[in-house]
């Protein structure tokens, strides 16, 4: 039996005509979890809160500090925090949940061109492109609605269309240019750096641990629970910088 | 699009990821982050709410002390001063006490002396008049024996009228 690495996430079963990946069903069941856990803290909280719903507040509030200390504004921090709040517990859930046991390990049997391979049931949703593609396109996406709605469509397009008769001439069109070309590259970047830190995570554990199963992989085992925590946060660190500067008037 | 497929890039897998997120992040914001927002700055206003009453209290409670302190050392000055008018005022009076007593045993005293001698004048004059009548009757007396037997009518009559004038 070997295993092999795939950049692509696997299909395990089709409805109709839409095959269903290992990633995508993590995704489901992250998202059911994470909807469960916080509706449960949100119905029973109290005024004196009780272990998960105290949980619950310290991360709330300690990402709503953190968004304020970027953005230097309580009213857009409040604005933005959903989105950054969401992006984060989802990477992170996700990305450590990958992490457990099994995840990589336990699924259905393959045979093909004579190997017998394993295709893992579950896979940390940011290991597959479609995700983390479908999370750029959506920051990506939502920062330039945020920036039209807060400073208007032609506030906001101010900063990418620049007109060559004046001061700076065609160098500030050449740099209007350049501000569409970097969004473009946003969702690159974000895709990428994202994808390729999980799935190396992953794949440097599943080598790791068929070259020797035991206390080999511990280190990297929690080298990766902390590139899980910093890509998570990564990811919403640049969305609220990202956020910031779309919200804020174009200097000229 | 040959290699994006290679990377595992497909429309309808990306779009049920995108989907999933996006079902997540609506859930999650309109049901968990907007109560639990809101729960938090009520609890946080309650908390400074509680907070400034706690620190308006104490401030009453020191005003209420400073007041009750002054009033009672204004209590303590007042009986004082009380006391003290009280003492003068009944000292003064019991002055002026002795001393119309003073000035009416002294009235008494000089009425009583000018009675005793209007008193004195009176019977002094009262002896006179009687013992003047007295003596008039006991010489009338001795002179009418004296004349019957004798002379000298005359002349007696004329003394009597002197005497009694």
């Amino acid at each position: 039996m070997e295993f092999e690495i795939s950049i692509a996430a696997e299909h395990l079963f089709s409805i109709g005509n839409f095959f269903v990946t290992n990633s995508l069903l993590i995704g489901v069941l992250v998202s059911a979890l994470l909807i469960g856990l916080f509706l449960w803290g949100v119905s029973k909280k109290q005024i004196v809160p009780q272990k998960w719903q105290s949980l619950l507040e310290v991360m709330i509030e300690g990402a709503l500090g953190a968004i304020e200390d970027i953005m230097q504004n309580k009213e857009q921090a409040r604005k933005a925090f959903p989105l950054i709040f969401t992006i984060f517990i989802f990477i992170l859930v996700s990305n450590w949940i990958g992490l457990l046991p099994g995840v990589g390990t336990i699924g259905l049997l393959h045979s093909s061109e004579g190997h017998t391979t394993i295709i893992p049931f579950l896979r940390s949703t940011s290991a597959d492109l479609n995700f983390t593609l479908g999370l750029s396109l959506s920051v990506v996406i939502g920062v330039q609605l945020i920036g039209i709605f807060t400073l208007g469509l032609w506030g906001y397009g101010k900063k990418f269309l620049i007109s060559p008769f004046h001061k700076p001439y065609v160098i500030g069109t050449f740099l209007g240019l350049l501000e569409i070309v970097s969004e473009l590259a946003k969702i690159l970047s974000f895709t990428f750096r994202l994808f390729g830190n999980v799935f190396a995570g992953e794949v440097l554990l599943t080598t790791m641990l068929h070259l020797l199963p035991y206390f080999l992989p511990l280190p990297f085992l929690a080298l990766e629970l902390l590139a899980g925590l910093i890509q998570a946060t990564v990811f919403a660190m640049l969305t609220t910088v990202f956020m910031k500067m779309a919200m804020t008037e174009a200097q000229h | 699009m040959e290699s994006l497929s290679q990377l595992g890039i497909q429309w309808s897998l990306l779009i049920a990821q995108t989907v999933n997120f996006v079902i997540l992040f609506g859930v999650l914001s309109y049901f968990a982050y907007r109560p639990m927002l809101k729960f938090l700055d009520e609890r946080s206003a309650k908390i400074e709410q509680g907070l400034r009453d706690a620190e308006l209290a104490k401030k009453r409670l020191e005003e209420v002390a400073q007041e009750e302190s002054a009033i009672l050392g204004n209590a303590h000055k007042e009986a004082k001063d009380l006391l003290i008018k009280a003492d003068t005022v009944a000292k003064e009076r019991s002055a002026g006490i002795l001393l119309d007593a003073q000035k009416s045993a002294d009235r008494f005293l000089e009425d009583a002396k000018k009675q005793s001698a209007e008193m004195t004048k009176q019977m002094v004059s009262d002896a006179q008049k009687e013992l003047a009548g007295v003596v008039v009757i006991a010489v009338e007396k001795i002179i009418r024996e004296k004349i019957s037997s004798g002379s000298d009518e005359v002349f007696l009559q004329k003394t009597l009228k002197d005497i009694q004038l």
